[in-house]
C-alpha cells in the first residue's frame, strides 16, 4: 500500500465515525424532544376560578412555589420572574403565563397572593389549593418544602422550600427547571425559545 | 509645633469623627413589601476598623413587633432562613455585608405598610456594647449600588 493510502484511510475512517456520531447526537436530541415527558398536571384556584395546566395548553408556563410571608427568598425569586417578563413584548405576554403556587395556604388567601404577586409584575398569576392539593403538586414537580416554627406562637413560621423555576413548553412538555441563580435576562431567553 | 504632627493631628481628628465607635454602616435599605405583607428586611454593610472583632448581636425597630439577624441559605435542597441566634462576627478590619439571599435583618410582624420612599429605624446591637441608629430608606429592588448611607 502506498503511503498516500495509509494515511488517507485512516483519515477516511476518522470522517466516517465523527459523522456517524452527530448523526446519532441530533437522533438523540430530537427523540428526547419527541419523547419529552408532558409536564405533570395539576387544577389548583386562581382568583378568577379553578386553573388546570391542560387549559394553559398553547402557551408557555412559568412555574415558581413559594409563600408570601417569605421575606427574602421568594422576593429575590419573583423578582427574576418579574424582570423576565418586563423584557417581553406585549405580543410575546399572550403566548406566557407565569404562575406563583403558595406553599402556604393556611396563611396565604387569594387576595393576599394577588397583591403579592402583582408587586412584582402585573400578569404573574398565582394559584392556591388545599393542603393536600399543594402538596400532590408540590412533590409531582419534586418541590420539597417544611415549615419551620419560630416560637411557641402556632401562626409564626417560615417555609423552607426548593427554588426553582419550572418552564413548560406550549405543549404541555417540562422542558427545564432552572435554578434561582438563572438571571431575568436567561429565564426571558428561555421562555423566547419556546414560544416563537 | 512640627507641622507633620500638627497634620498627624488633624488627620487623627477627623478619622475619629467619621469612624465614631469604629464601625461604619453604608448601604442600608429596607426591603419595599406589599400592603399586606407580614414581613420585609433590611440590608446593609457594616466596617470593622477596630482591630478587634464585634459581633452585630441584636436588633430592633418600631415597625416590627420582632427583629432577628438571619442567614439564608440553601440546605437540604432547600432555601432556609436560619436565626442567628449568637449574632453576626464583624472581623477585625473587615466588613460584613448583609444582602439579600444572606445575612439580613429581618423585620416580622410589620407594624405598617413600607412603601418606597418611606424612611425605617432601626437599631443595631453590638457586643461591645455600642448602638447605632440608622434611618434606612424603602426601597422596592436591591440595585443600591449607586446609594450610599453612611452613618454619622
Ligand atoms: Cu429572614
Amino acid at each position: 500500500m502506498s503511503r498516500f493510502y495509509q494515511i488517507l484511510i485512516p483519515i477516511m475512517i476518522a470522517m466516517v465515525t465523527v459523522a456517524a456520531g452527530v448523526q446519532y447526537y441530533l437522533y438523540q436530541e430530537q427523540s428526547a424532544a419527541r419523547e419529552r415527558p408532558p409536564a405533570p398536571p395539576f387544577t389548583l384556584t386562581s382568583s378568577k376560578g379553578p386553573v388546570s395546566l391542560q387549559q394553559l395548553q398553547g402557551k408557555a408556563v412559568v412555574l415558581y412555589f413559594g409563600y408570601a410571608s417569605c421575606p427574602d427568598i421568594c422576593p429575590i425569586d419573583l423578582g427574576i420572574v418579574g424582570g423576565a417578563l418586563k423584557q417581553l413584548n406585549t405580543e410575546e405576554h399572550d403566548k406566557v403565563q407565569a404562575l406563583f403556587i403558595t406553599l402556604d395556604p393556611a396563611r396565604d388567601n387569594l387576595r393576599r397572593l394577588g397583591e403579592y404577586a402583582a408587586f412584582f409584575h402585573p400578569r404573574l398569576g398565582t394559584l392556591r389549593g388545599t393542603e393536600e392539593q399543594i402538596a400532590s403538586v408540590a412533590r409531582s414537580y419534586g418541590v420539597i418544602y417544611e415549615k419551620t416554627y419560630t416560637g411557641d406562637d402556632p401562626s409564626v413560621y417560615w417555609v423552607s422550600h426548593s427554588a426553582n423555576f419550572f418552564l413548560i413548553n406550549p405543549e404541555g412538555q417540562l422542558v427545564a427547571t432552572l435554578p434561582r441563580e438563572t438571571t431575568p435576562s436567561e429565564l426571558s431567553t428561555r421562555i423566547r425559545s419556546v414560544i416563537n | 509645633m512640627r507641622l507633620s504632627t500638627l497634620v498627624m493631628a488633624l488627620l487623627c481628628s477627623f478619622s475619629v469623627n467619621l469612624y465614631a465607635g469604629d464601625l461604619m454602616i453604608s448601604d442600608g435599605w429596607v426591603r419595599a413589601v406589599p400592603p399586606e405583607a407580614p414581613n420585609s428586611a433590611a440590608y446593609m454593610k457594616i466596617a470593622n476598623h477596630k482591630d478587634a472583632a464585634v459581633t452585630l448581636v441584636a436588633a430592633n425597630s418600631s415597625v416590627a413587633k420582632m427583629v432577628q439577624i438571619h442567614l439564608s441559605k440553601k440546605e437540604g435542597g432547600m432555601m432556609k432562613m436560619e436565626h442567628q441566634k449568637e449574632g453576626v462576627a464583624v472581623p477585625a478590619g473587615g466588613t460584613l455585608e448583609l444582602k439579600p439571599g444572606s445575612y439580613h435583618v429581618m423585620l416580622m410582624g410589620l407594624k405598617q405598610p413600607l412603601k418606597e420612599g418611606d424612611q425605617v429605624k432601626v437599631v443595631l446591637k453590638f457586643s461591645d456594647g455600642s448602638e447605632k441608629e440608622l434611618m434606612l430608606p424603602v426601597a422596592t429592588s436591591d440595585m443600591k449600588s449607586g446609594m450610599s448611607h453612611m452613618d454619622h
